[in-house]
Parts: structure tokens; sequence; C-alpha cells
């Protein structure tokens, strides 16, 4: 059973990330609405972390912040990579 | 060497000496990171201001590749080929200087001036005209590829009421940034029989609403070299040696990066599989999930925006 928890979180996973990605094309005339995108993706990715975790009962202060520094990099990566084009 | 390998296999791999994760994903390093490439950026922005003729790009974007690519997708959509026309180009070559010398991205300019006075001003007397926007491209298909995608200028390109076009493609300086402007301008003259029935009274084709970008106050003076007689765009000369590409810096560091963390995330992965590692940390997996999403963004989005 835990095994299937795991297996749809994942699945929830992907599919935060494919709507990410058609955001991502979708605003692809306007940069800033890309950037939100962007940060939005980051929100979804942290918040995704920490009901993943909630649910295996391991959630710590040290995964949260695990979680916000991995999302932190890639919108900073993102964010400056789309103001660069 | 002994210690040079325990210090590698200590950042890349989970090991006793390292809790059980990679140092390179550790919050520490990760925050690392971040500060570098914060670092790096600021670095780059310094160079833009302070030593702006160290950067550069390159370009090949001539306007007989633009003629030819525009008028292959009309083919391929059913309307007759485009023809160069002088009048139209004088307009688009007007048009290209203005938005330099004031300093704007827009298709009317801050002063009020909107397309069609370019065009009658370098007396073409249209029936129908039409005007599309590009910069910061690298190559003119990847110009018109643009222009095919977005379905407002698509539908200038293809448009069959139009017969002739003008283009200009001019280096210059856009908010402190080398850029290249290419301005295509569509017409058809009074009098001329486009291979659509006309309206009875003569109309214009209106662009589609776009959002107007900000525009800078005042004028500022800018270099720009416009060379369209033999169809060839001449970087801005300030200096010779090598050129910085701010985007393409940008894009190698962070898909460096992505890639690092991905193959750090995927053998910390299996290592932990394998040798059934019992830990309370963050998942590799989706960590490796988020960067992969990452690097299918950072290979597809180009450089350059139609407006």
């Amino acid at each position: 059973m835990r095994k299937v928890f795991k297996v749809l979180d994942f699945g929830l996973l992907a599919i935060i990330l494919a709507v990410a990605l058609y955001g991502l094309y979708y605003f692809r005339f306007n940069i800033l609405s890309q950037i939100f995108t962007a940060l939005a993706l980051g929100a979804a990715y942290v918040l995704w972390g920490v009901y993943h975790h909630l649910r295996e009962r391991n959630l710590t202060g040290k995964i949260f912040l695990e979680y916000i520094s991995i999302a932190a990099l890639v919108v900073f990566i993102l964010g400056v990579f789309l103001l660069r084009v | 060497m002994k210690n040079l390998g325990e210090k590698l296999l200590h950042f890349l791999t989970p090991r006793h000496t390292n809790n059980h994760r990679a140092k390179a994903l550790h919050l520490s390093s990760i925050s690392t990171y971040i500060v570098l490439l914060l670092l790096f950026q600021g670095i780059l922005t310094g160079v833009a201001k302070f030593k702006p003729e160290i950067l550069g790009y390159a370009t090949n974007i001539t306007v007989t590749d633009l003629l030819n690519d525009t008028n292959a997708e009309r083919a391929k959509n059913g309307a007759s080929p485009l023809t160069l026309n002088d009048k139209l180009t004088a307009a688009a070559q007007a048009k290209a200087a203005d938005m330099f010398v004031h300093q704007y991205w827009a298709h009317t300019s801050p002063q009020g001036r909107d397309p069609w006075s370019f065009i009658t001003a370098a007396g073409y007397n249209y029936l129908y005209a039409g005007e599309n926007l590009a910069r910061d491209f690298a190559d003119s298909a990847s110009v018109v590829q643009a222009w095919m995608n977005s379905p407002s200028h698509r539908e200038n390109l293809v448009n069959p009421r139009y017969l002739e076009v003008g283009f200009a493609v001019v280096n210059g300086k856009y908010n402190n940034y080398e850029t290249t402007l290419v301005v295509q301008m569509f017409g058809t003259r009074q009098g001329a029989t486009p291979t659509v029935v006309a309206p009875e009274t003569p109309s214009v084709v209106t662009l589609p609403e776009l959002p107007e970008n900000p525009q800078t106050d005042g004028t500022r003076s800018s270099g720009m070299i416009l060379n369209t007689n033999n169809n060839t765009v001449i970087p801005p000369s300030a200096g010779s040696g090598l050129k910085l590409d701010i985007f393409q810096l940008t894009k190698a560091v962070s898909l460096a990066l992505t890639a690092f963390l991905i193959f750090v995330l995927g053998t910390d992965m299996v290592l932990v599989y394998k040798r059934k590692t019992v830990r309370i940390s963050g998942h590799s997996l989706a960590h490796m999930m988020l960067f992969i999403v990452l690097l299918i963004v950072l290979n597809l989005v180009g450089r350059g925006v139609v407006l």
C-alpha cells in the first residue's frame, strides 16, 4: 500500500512538472509570465515535498530546507536565463 | 593522489564520511552554488555596464535568407512570393534606426509614430501594409521560424494580400546590450492586384494588439551600422579580439551545473538502492525530475524575441 502511495505521489509530481513545462512554453512570448511560472513551479515543488514527507511521516526541518534550497536554485537558474534571453 | 580520490568520492558519492549523502548535495553546497551563480551574474552585469565594448555575439542574418525563408513559408501556405521593394526597405531601415535612437521595442514609437507613417514617409502608397519585428536572433531561419510559431506574425507572413516586402537587419544597442533588430515591412501598392479579391474601400491590415514593452524615457545616442547593400550584417567594431556573449555564457554555466547535479543525483540514487542504505533525506528522484525539466527548458529556449 505504501508503494502505491509513493507511485501516486511521484505521479502528482510528474503532473506538476509537465504543467510547468507547458506553462513555460505557452508563455514563450512573455518573459514576465515565464518568470511567474518558474516561481510557481518552485513553490509547488516545495509544497509537494512537504506533502510527500508528511505522508511518509519523516518530514524534518532539514528536509524542508533541502526542498527550499533545491527549488531556489532551479528558480534562480531559470529566472536569470529567461532574463538574459 | 589517494587523498584526491577520497575527496572526490566524498564530494560525489554517498559514504560514511558524508552521512551517506554526497557532499555536492548538502545544504551548504546548494547554497554555495547559488552564491557563486549570483557572483557570476554580478560580474557579467558589471562587464556589460563598464566594459560594454567586449560584449557581442555572432549573428548570421541576411536579407536574402530572410526573403527566401519567408517565400518558402508562403509557398507552403499557397501564397504568392513577395518581391523586395526599395521603398519598403527604406521604411524598414528608418523604423530600425528610430527604435535604436529612441530606445524602444514596440510597433508604435514613444512619439506616437506607427509603422504606417514610416511606410508613407518612404514614398510607398500602400493599399495593404503590415510589420513584423524580431531581435536577438542568431540566424535568419530562427527569425522566420519564430514568426511562424506566433499566430499573429504568421498571419502577416503568409497573408496573400501582400505582394512586396522590405527588410532591415541592424546591429545596435538596446538597453545597454548589443542586439540585432530585424524589421519586416509588408505592403501592396494602391492599384496593384493582390491574389485575393480586395474589399471595395482601401483598408489597412491592422496589427494585432500586442503588449507594449516598457520604454526608456528620453533619447540616448547608440552606435549602429546599417548595411542592406550586400545584405550582410556587420557587428559594431569597437575593438578587436574575443567578444563575450552573455546569453551563451549564462546558458553554458547553467547547463553545466544542471548536468552535474543530475549526474550526482543519479549516482546517489543508484548507490543508495544497491547498498540498501536507510537514511532520512529529500528524494533524489524528485530532485532529479526537477533538474531534468530545467535541462529541457535550458535546451529548448532559444535566444530572440518577436513583436
